[in-house]
């Protein structure tokens, strides 16, 4: 691990209910060094979301500091989104705009100009394999085809660091292995940091680190491998035939 | 600058695109507007014609025929039951029969000879509008139908050029004078309210409805993600909401003249720029609607309570000099209590800024402290 681009140091974040504050995120410390694909699991609810807001800049923080290549998350919020892409968890991309008038929306938001754009957004469309559906409604794509429209939308400004929020929650086995292989691409090709959230074991496999949460704090923080052999039984999987695992 | 010029530009197009896209809505922003103007100005008229109306006749000559004739005439009233005195007369109101009675003394002709002539009209008190017009109807009559009689004694005297003189001494005097609206044509009087109503109530909803939108749908999320600025989002939605209302507002304004024939007789150049700060103040309150409201509905429902005190306390219908305190002051937080004075003085009157000024300065600062307000309010979190 040499450069740092994402890091958190006791970084709390409570919410007010009227019943009292809740603790969503706990105390909770992690690095993520350049170039590496970080996988955040646990549990629906153990804080994984509101710590990807928290550290986008796009909650504020109750405790602690957190930062994205060096600026702050509260701070800098600006300069953080402008280097960094995003997916939320849900789709929220506007539905009735279609996949090319929401290219275009994004890539201007981020300031670029007519001639960045030509030449940035067919690649993009070819490499989410997009080309074919530019005129149809986002609302009107399958979920699979969502996700990736939400990818090519994030990446449209070549952050260097992607923070995805469960990226395939709800998508077929089939698109999320197709997903996976966009990734893989992204960190061999462009040597992009990767942040992200997962409720599933074999998308963690994937990560080069993993962080184990749970009830807002980090209970675990090592390569797949190594969490895998903490944990005491066999992890057993349920698997249709004939959807092989390409790993 | 360049890349904040973009952004706007961007998303201008997008609500615009979206605005136009969401055919539903845009049916809705469009046709409100027109069948609102249109039942205000048919169904909702405030003068009430052909009140059924109870006459007791105690005078049957043909002065008091040809008074009760005039009465007819205007369509104010029509003699519905001929009875013989007064406690019948309101008996028959109180029935809800009539509306009106009307009673003609035994000495009516002598006592107009002598100059002092005098008629009963009972009137239904229990429906103001029908008292109100009823009331100015009658005493206008009354007042030209005297006029008639006096010139005519007068010519009998042989001295024609004093009637105008003996117009002070009139057997029956009122002190009604109406001005700029010399044919009492509610329409003129109501359509410059009319308009900004419509423009407010339409403007509030949109503004709050377009933000909570966004929030409700989750949009917001993505879009906060990117370097936008709160300003950029807020301009971003409210140019193309600006643009729209201001196109209602000519069609509006189009129909009053041409198909109502509503006088217009004022400077429409100014009418323009004032109508244009009355619409930002009016998407500035809608934006600190949607501060407060989470949801699509409620933001709805806010803006419905605050077109109830606007129907109420602007100064529409009812003036605003009769009402008590409390409700003056609520009126006075509402940007139409100033469009209504503005667009009346424009329309009706013809005056210029020179009359303006005042209601035009403070919805000026109006419009500026309340976007400034929203804008400061609009956080560039999600919390």
């Amino acid at each position: 691990m040499t450069e740092i681009a994402i890091a958190a140091n006791g970084l709390v974040k409570q919410y007010k209910t009227r019943k009292g504050p809740i603790t969503a995120v706990d105390n909770l410390t992690l690095e993520v060094g350049r170039g590496e694909t970080f996988g955040l699991i646990g549990p629906d609810g153990a804080g994984k979301t509101t710590t990807t807001r928290v550290i986008l800049g796009l909650l504020s923080r109750t405790q602690g500091k957190s930062s994205i290549l060096g600026f702050d998350s509260m701070h800098d919020t600006y300069a953080i989104r402008e280097r960094v892409g995003y997916i939320a968890q849900q789709f929220v991309l506007p539905a009735d705009l279609t996949v090319i008038e929401n290219m275009r929306f994004f890539a201007s938001m981020q300031g670029m100009s007519q001639a960045e754009q030509q030449a940035r957004i067919p690649e993009l469309l070819s490499f989410a394999g997009l080309t074919d559906f530019t005129r149809r409604l986002a609302g009107q794509l399958s979920g699979g085809m969502k996700k990736k429209l939400a990818l090519a939308c994030s990446l449209i400004h070549e952050p260097q660091v992607v923070m995805l929020d469960e990226p395939t929650l709800g998508v077929d086995p089939v698109s999320r292995r197709e997903f996976w292989n966009l990734l893989g691409s992204l960190r061999a090709e462009k040597g992009m940091t990767i942040f992200v959230c997962t409720p599933y074991m074999d998308e963690a496999e994937r990560c080069t680190r993993v962080g184990l949460m749970y009830a807002g704090k980090l209970i675990a923080n090592d390569t797949p491998a190594k969490i895998k052999s903490t944990i005491a039984g066999r992890l057993l999987e349920f698997r249709q035939l004939g959807i092989q695992d390409d790993q | 600058m360049h890349k904040r010029y973009r952004r706007l530009s961007a998303l201008i197009r997008k609500e615009t695109t979206q605005l136009l896209r969401d055919r539903r809505t845009l049916m809705f922003i469009i046709a409100l507007p027109l069948i609102e103007l249109f039942l205000f100005a048919y169904a909702v008229s405030l003068t009430v014609y052909h009140l059924p109306t109870a006459i007791v006749d105690q005078s049957h000559d043909s002065q008091s025929r040809s008074f009760i004739q005039a009465l007819v005439n205007s369509q104010y009233f029509d003699p519905t039951v001929s009875l013989q005195n007064e406690s019948q007369v309101i008996q028959a109101i109180d029935a809800g029969q009539v509306k009106a009675g009307l009673v003609i003394p035994p000495d009516f002709s002598a006592s107009i000879e002598r100059g002092n002539a005098n008629v009963l009209i009972l009137l239904d008190g229990s429906d103001s509008f029908s008292v109100q017009s009823g009331y100015s109807a009658a005493s206008t009559i009354a007042q030209s139908f005297s006029l008639a009689l006096t010139t005519q004694k007068v010519v009998r005297m042989g001295s024609a050029s004093s009637s105008l003189a003996a117009a002070g001494s009139l057997p029956i005097v009122t002190s009604t004078r109406v001005l700029y609206n010399p044919d009492l044509k509610d329409l003129w009087f109501i359509l410059p309210a009319i308009v900004g109503m419509i423009i407010q109530t339409l403007a509030v909803a949109q503004a709050a409805l377009i933000v909570v939108k966004e929030r409700e749908i989750g949009t917001i999320e993505q879009i906060l993600a990117t370097p936008v600025r709160p300003i950029e989002l807020i301009l971003g939605k409210m140019i193309p909401l600006l643009v729209i209302i201001l196109l209602i507002t000519g069609i509006i304004l189009g129909l009053g003249v041409f198909w109502f024939g509503v006088a217009f007789q004022g400077s429409l150049w100014l009418y323009f720029w004032l109508a244009l700060v009355f619409i930002g103040s009016s998407l500035g309150l809608g934006l600190l609607i949607s501060t407060v409201a989470r949801t699509q509905k409620q933001a709805q429902q806010i803006s419905m309570v605050l077109m109830l005190f606007s129907m109420l306390l602007s100064g529409i219908v009812y003036p605003r000099n009769a009402m008590p305190l409390i409700p003056q002051w609520i009126g006075d937080l509402l940007p139409l209590t100033y469009f209504i004075r503005i667009s009346r003085g424009i329309i009706t009157k013809g005056v210029d800024l020179a009359f303006l000024w005042q209601d035009a300065l403070v919805l000026a600062g109006y419009c500026l402290v309340v976007l400034l307000v929203a804008s400061l309010s609009f956080k560039k979190r999600l919390d």
